[in-house]
């Protein structure tokens, strides 16, 4: 009876325990054979549901086991209850070392996980939080974690979840690579800045190439045409020598004949006189013109000196005065050049001869000549002469200045280009030759100095003439 | 007396119309020798006072000739005075030959050419 009282007792209790999990049931009639029977059914009614359920349940912690990520499941107040594979793995710590403890000594700071942690139980979820946790080992390793709070027992629980780092890593890594593109872009952008600067330099350097081409082509130029002058020069010397022979003799044959007509003839009619006269005076002409020829073509060598600028000016003056009348012309000297130049004197003397002539000739009816010579040194005229004057004088060299100025009609751009060229002449029916200034080029040049010729039409014209200095000793 | 005057020289209607302007002042006897080759065997046997020589001639230049005369004891001492076409002392190929001897250059007028002969002409023949 105690048996059954017991059994009944214990029946009672698990019909209590049935009917509270099976309502359902209650309402049934049973009899005790029936009940025991069927407590024998509901028995294994429940063990297969608790097979199912430790079935479920073991699925899952393998579904949950199988995660790449972090899984941490703790109380309200942060102490840790389970932890999957996966985080033992990567933490570094077995479950049994970690059980009950607080998350907080996987945080870089307990500030940080303090602050974390009301933001949990405050919001009950979390999702995408950056945060670092540090391993077993000491290594911090960043992790994306999402929170979500349930409810078990009338307890909540706390699960987090830890995403695992391979994306981070990934992603990291992509940024590392990205970074490196950049980094590369901005090397490729900073070598190409470079480059870019070359490049203007190279420009730059290759302007003055050209500039420095454009410079030497010039003077190139001006050496061939020199070097066709120099060609002119040699051709006109022998032609001129040829020519004097040939023609020297008729006209002296002719000089003869007149001299033996005025002589001989006892009484000559005016007129015939005149026209001997004129005869005697066209030889003159003729022989003139071939003597200018042949001192053009023949100024091979100098006999230079020292010598006084100012007085040679004086003198040229003084020749040209003798051949030309310039009552309407005013001169004015300017003489202040205190050195002595290198000169041969009767040369220089023909040059501005030559230059004053020239100038005379400019001034139509009324005018001014300015007579000029003054000390300076080679830079101080490189304007005047510009590139030419590089030729044939050191920079701080001591030169000398003659400058003769006219208020004449000037020469127009075109022919002031041309004005050093043999037999280039404005005053073929006043019977120029054309050969003055061409004369005193070749001669300023083997002097090894610079003659240059400014002027403007209707103003007037100015002829510059630099020549070297003596040094002291020679003065 | 007159004094006697050789003229060497190539060109004949020069070398004429100088003699008869020579001739034309009544002081000068004249001869000409148009040949270079001719000179020096002229002036051995006219013996002149002076000679006026060209330079430029198509034989024998007239430097060479000049170089003879001096070199020879019957013609050394006749003042020789040089009437050229050539204008400078840079044109004269034996420059050292032209060197002493004065200088002419046509195209001359007679009364130039006279004050040069004059300057030159032997003395103590006179």
């Amino acid at each position: 009876m105690f048996f059954y009282k017991n059994l009944e007792k214990r029946l009672k209790k698990l019909k209590e325990i049935v009917q509270e999990s099976f309502p359902h049931l209650e309402k049934e009639k049973i009899s005790f054979a029936e009940s025991v029977d069927y407590a024998s059914s509901l028995i294994a009614q429940l063990k297969s549901e608790l097979e199912k359920t430790q079935k479920i349940n073991s699925y899952l912690q393998r579904i949950l086991q199988s995660l790449k990520d972090i899984l941490i499941i703790s109380n309200e107040e942060g102490k840790i209850k389970s932890i999957n594979r996966a985080g033992e793995k990567i933490l570094g710590y077995k479950e049994e070392e970690i059980k009950d403890k607080s998350l907080s000594f996987l945080w870089e700071s307990e500030s940080l996980f303090k602050e974390l942690w009301k933001k949990i139980t405050k919001e009950e979820s979390l999702s995408e939080y950056q945060i670092n946790l540090k391993t077993k080992e000491g290594k911090t390793i960043p992790f994306s974690l999402s929170v979500s709070v349930i409810k078990y027992n009338n307890k909540k629980e706390i699960i987090l979840l830890f995403k695992n780092m391979r994306y981070l890593l990934s992603f990291t890594e992509k940024e590392t690579g990205i970074r490196h593109i950049l980094e590369e872009e901005r090397e490729r952008k900073e070598i190409l800045k470079k480059a870019h600067q070359e490049m203007e330099s190279a420009q730059l350097a290759l302007l003055n190439v050209i500039e420095d081409l454009i410079r030497k082509r010039e003077e190139l130029e001006k050496t061939q045409s020199m070097l066709i002058q120099a060609e002119k020069l040699s051709a006109i010397g022998q032609i001129a020598s040829g020519v004097a022979h040939e023609v020297k003799n008729p006209l002296g044959v002719i000089i003869q004949g007149v001299d033996y007509l005025e002589k001989s003839l006892s009484q000559i009619p005016q007129e015939a006189k005149k026209v001997l006269e004129m005869m005697r005076e066209n030889v003159k002409r003729a022989d003139n013109i071939i003597q200018l020829l042949l001192n053009y073509s023949k100024v091979k060598r100098l006999d230079i000196k020292p010598d006084d600028i100012n007085s040679i000016l004086e003198e040229a003056l003084t020749l040209v005065n003798q051949r030309l009348k310039f009552e309407n012309i005013q001169i004015i000297k300017e003489l202040h050049s205190q050195n002595k130049v290198l000169v041969d004197r009767p040369k220089i003397e023909q040059v501005f001869v030559n230059i004053l002539l020239n100038a005379v000739q400019a001034i139509p009816y009324k005018g001014k000549i300015f007579i000029r010579s003054y000390d300076t040194t080679a830079k101080e005229v490189e304007n005047i002469f510009g590139e030419e004057h590089r030729k044939n004088f050191e920079p701080q060299e001591d030169i000398t200045i003659a400058e003769v100025e006219d208020t004449g009609i000037g020469i127009t751009e075109e022919n002031l280009k041309k004005v050093f060229e043999p037999f280039f002449t404005t005053k073929l029916a006043t019977g120029g030759a054309g050969l003055g200034l061409a004369v005193s080029y070749r001669i300023i040049n083997l002097h090894k100095g610079l003659i240059k010729i400014k002027s403007q039409v209707g103003k007037g014209t100015k002829v510059i003439v630099g020549l070297k200095v003596a040094k002291k000793e020679q003065q | 007396m007159k004094k006697k005057i050789l003229i060497v020289d190539d060109e004949k209607d020069f070398a004429q119309l100088v003699k008869m302007n020579l001739e034309l002042t009544g002081k000068y006897e004249v001869k000409i020798e148009n040949k270079g080759a001719n000179a020096l065997n002229a002036a051995k046997e006219y013996k002149p006072d002076l000679i006026l020589l060209d330079i430029v001639m198509p034989d024998v230049p007239g430097g060479k000739i000049a170089q003879n005369l001096k070199e020879n004891p019957l013609t050394r001492d006749i003042p020789i005075v040089f009437l050229t076409a050539l204008v400078t002392k840079d044109e004269v190929p034996q420059e050292k030959i032209i060197a002493g001897h004065p200088f002419v250059s046509k195209p001359v007028n007679i009364d130039e050419l006279i004050k040069v002969i004059e300057e030159n002409i032997k003395k103590e023949s006179t």
